[in-house]
């Protein structure tokens, strides 16, 4: 296929051409499955994704297999594809995706789902599972909007609940092994890979609904497909694999650095969080390993920044460890280390100066609510003067700008509790202004950025609703005028787009055929500003005959059966129900250093991990 | 302590590497000489980086066998290791051809010379002819610049050119003004000849072959 011609026609041509120092190539003669990672959005997007980093190794490391990388072409690119057309290549053989045996897409954001459609479109595959034949490649799916995969259910042939690792590497070789016997069909091939643990076939199961809309029964099809789905987990994070080498862009990407995952999960159970639920049980590396991983990725990249990536890092039980063998050496090696999921409560003058030694940059902390009573609701668990004293703690050290992240809409929420945001970005002013060694003539900068609530499938508000848009809009303006002080500056979410990821959050199947016709209406690159078009989506709604409230606004029953009942992620329903029921008494929950709250997420079992004290 | 030193790296940047910027080439440098473990020498500041001077720019779609740049090193490092080693760690379309001790400023490059392949498909003969017509004279194109469009004869900054026929294509062979002040970007030729024919080539491929100092001599 020569692109050549186009290549010189488009913007940013380095993203298509492949090459990249660290990918890897082998010899097509040799492979028995060839896997397609597809990421549904641009290359510097995908580029910075640490699960496809992962994965790609892992898939990469079986000697007759080979995984290849495709990214969603930019709009100039894929209007000289059609006009010549070209159909969607991976990037490191330039075959066109028909030629694999698998084409996975992770499903990172449920903004991502009309790129899945333009790029199986794109690649000149059927995009309804049931129109693909024997010799179409097999389309899964993971990530973690596959926890409710319900409206993108038709398109896919498999979906991968949980974590990858040893999954992937099962279903290949299932794969290989009915390929190499003869014995492989599609539907054959899908009834065993349904038996493997972690492996959810949309097609096996029948969805009756309630005349409401609501979901009536999931009934499998056939006696060995399981009634419920339940998430793998890699037990032993030690042990896992972590690549020791990266495919290197030459275009600047989102994250170009080495991201080194410390732990997966979270003790901290805020109450809006599906990563923090998703991700249970709690399972740390150890910093000897880290260190070492950290060492062979600087050594193999040349990147001169390490991320220590998690999602709230300061929970690592062994952080001062940690970075104290790291500093040992990347400071002479010119290589900075930063932390982006600090929380407030942790942020102490020593842990900063580890962060700063080479590089400084901005600081970010999110209260998430405007009161205690409300930031009790969510289970946040942060204390207005931990705040103040971690701003203190920056601006002693001489930085002068501090960004706040809060959430709007929340359950529970009162005009009282917008008052709060501004109230509290004023105590951050005064707080600098209460430094007596602050460089004279200088003025802080507190910059305040407010999301709207989306209510999440697994977390403890997956039955609440989210407000109507008129209502966030409102706030959104009761916020801005709540805000005098030039030194304050406000930044807010499009609500209209909160709006289309609540409905598609919890969704359920009734949403592919909306699916279907937003890709005919041409919709695609929705988490892009310049290409989201609200009006659009409504209208295809409209067309399709559903209600996006009926998703997104509706108080979920807490008797009715959700959409993702069939996925069982260790969190039990039980303990969600318990949970909101606290937020709604503004209650808190101790997080899982402090005391066990019986989520049910140890029944995965799990190493170094806070479940039973295992640690 | 020895003195830092300037080491010259001579390099070759072809295929795929031609759609790669020159801030892509920068970064792209900067870890393959971490990955390389060149002692650079960086510079002083909150956000300290590597010195790194490349001659001239490339513009996206023109290969190169004859680039340049210089970096600076601590005074231990000897040329003969960073051409092994950078070589080693850089993308397969990028090859280290020489790296040696400098004796000149890469600013003393005058001239570049460029071959240009395009194929006008059965117009090719005609496009050779009409393009020795068209460089032999003044030659007037478009440029524009941030001011907007103007018109500008750069026949003043062809030092030589040559146009034929040949496997089938309209060949240039073209020695163009590359200095800080007179830089020519080729595409200005290409555009030129593909204006004058009425039609665009289907396949173009722009090498820039060598660079020379204004006594006419080639760069080192």
């Amino acid at each position: 296929m020569n692109i050549d011609n186009i290549l010189t026609k488009v913007t940013k041509p380095g993203r298509y051409i492949g090459g990249e120092y660290g990918q890897t190539l082998k010899d097509k003669s040799k492979i028995n499955a060839r896997f397609a990672f597809c990421f549904p959005d641009s290359y510097e997007i995908g580029m910075s994704n640490l699960g496809i980093r992962i994965l790609y190794g892992v898939l990469n490391n079986i000697e007759d297999v080979w995984c290849e990388r495709v990214y969603a072409p930019w709009e100039d690119m894929e209007e000289e594809m059609r006009k010549n057309n070209i159909p969607l290549w991976a990037v490191e053989s330039g075959d066109k995706l028909l030629d694999f045996d698998f084409v996975g897409f992770t499903l990172q954001y449920e903004l991502c789902y009309s790129n899945v459609l333009n790029m199986l479109e794109l690649a000149h595959i059927p995009l309804l599972s049931k129109d693909r034949d024997d010799s179409m490649p097999i389309i899964i799916g993971g990530g973690p909007c596959s926890y409710n995969a319900e409206p993108i259910a038709d398109f896919f042939d498999v979906f991968s609940i949980g974590e990858g690792e040893e999954a992937l590497v099962e279903i290949v070789t299932l794969y290989k092994d009915m390929k190499a016997s003869g014995k492989y069909s599609r539907e054959k091939f899908l009834r065993e890979a349904a038996k493997l643990e972690g492996f959810y076939v949309p097609s096996f199961y029948d969805v009756e609904y309630n005349e409401d809309g609501t979901v009536k029964a999931y009934t499998p099809k056939y006696e060995d497909v399981p009634t419920k789905v339940r998430k793998r987990i890699i037990k032993d994070m030690d042990k896992a694999y972590f690549p020791d080498k990266l495919v290197m862009p030459y275009i600047e990407t989102v994250h170009d650095r080495i991201m080194l995952e410390v732990y997966r999960g979270c003790i901290r159970g805020c109450r809006f969080c599906q990563a923090g639920m998703l991700y249970r049980p709690i399972r740390e590396k150890s910093p000897e390993v880290l260190n070492k991983q950290a060492k062979c990725l600087f050594e193999n990249t040349g990147y001169d920044e390490i991320a220590l990536s998690s999602l709230s890092i300061s929970d690592y039980s062994k952080i001062d460890e940690l970075t104290d063998s790291l500093l040992e050496w990347t400071d002479e090696n010119m290589v900075s280390l930063s932390l982006p999921s600090l929380r407030a409560d942790s942020f102490t003058k020593e842990l900063m100066d580890k962060i700063s030694t080479v590089r400084t940059g901005g600081l970010t902390f999110a209260p998430e609510a405007g009161t205690q009573r409300l930031r009790d609701a969510i289970n946040k668990n942060l204390y207005e003067e931990d705040l103040l004293k971690a701003c203190d703690t920056a601006f002693r050290a001489g930085k002068t700008q501090v960004k706040l992240y809060f959430m709007m809409g929340l359950p529970t929420e009162e005009y009282e509790d917008l008052d709060g945001i501004n109230a509290l970005a004023k105590r951050v002013v005064d707080t600098y202004y209460a430094n007596p060694d602050r460089i004279k003539g200088k003025s802080p900068k507190v910059t305040i950025s407010a999301a709207c609530f989306i209510p999440k499938p697994f977390t403890a508000f997956q039955w609440e609703k989210q407000e109507d848009m008129e209502v966030l809009l409102e706030k959104q303006q009761y916020i801005l005028s709540t805000i005098t002080d030039r030194k304050v500056k406000f930044n807010y979410h499009d609500a209209k787009v909160s709006r289309l990821e609540a409905v598609f959050a919890r969704g359920d199947r009734k949403l592919c055929k909306v699916m279907l016709e937003a890709h005919k209406a041409g919709i695609k690159f929705d988490a892009w500003d310049e290409y989201f078009d609200y009006d659009k989506w409504m209208s295809v709604f409209e067309k399709c005959g559903i209600d996006p409230a009926f998703y997104a606004n509706r108080e979920f029953g807490k008797d009715e059966i959700l959409p993702w009942d069939i996925i069982d992620i260790g969190v039990t329903k039980e303990f969600l129900l318990r949970e909101n029921k606290k937020a709604h008494e503004s209650k808190t929950t101790p997080n899982c250093k402090e005391k066990c709250s019986a989520c049910g997420a140890d029944c995965l079992g799990g190493e170094k991990t806070w479940c039973n004290r295992k640690l | 302590m020895v003195q830092p030193k300037t080491l010259r790296v001579k390099f070759e940047k072809t295929g795929k590497l031609q759609y790669i910027s020159h801030l892509d080439l920068l970064r792209t440098m900067q870890t393959a000489l971490r990955r390389a473990k060149v002692k650079m020498i960086y510079s002083e500041g909150f956000n300290p980086h590597m010195k790194i001077t490349f001659a001239l720019p490339l513009s996206i779609g023109i290969e190169s066998v004859c680039e340049f740049m210089d970096i600076k090193t601590e005074g231990s490092v000897q040329p003969s290791y960073v051409k092994d080693n950078l070589g080693k760690n850089l993308p397969a379309d990028m090859k280290i051809v020489d790296v040696y001790e400098v004796e000149t400023k890469l600013t003393e490059v005058k001239y570049a010379e460029y071959m240009i392949y395009l194929d006008f498909k059965e117009q090719s003969e005609r496009a050779a002819e009409i393009g020795q017509r068209l460089f032999g004279d003044t030659l007037i194109v478009t440029k524009r610049t941030k001011k907007g469009e103007k018109e500008v004869d750069i026949s003043p900054m062809i030092k030589s050119v040559s146009c034929s026929f040949e496997y089938g294509m309209t060949m240039i062979k073209a020695v163009l003004c590359a200095d800080s002040e007179n830089y020519l970007n080729p595409f200005y030729l290409t555009g030129a000849l593909e204006n004058a024919l009425g039609s665009q080539a289907e396949h173009k491929k722009v090498v820039r072959t060598n660079t020379y100092f204004e006594n006419e001599k080639q760069f080192s």
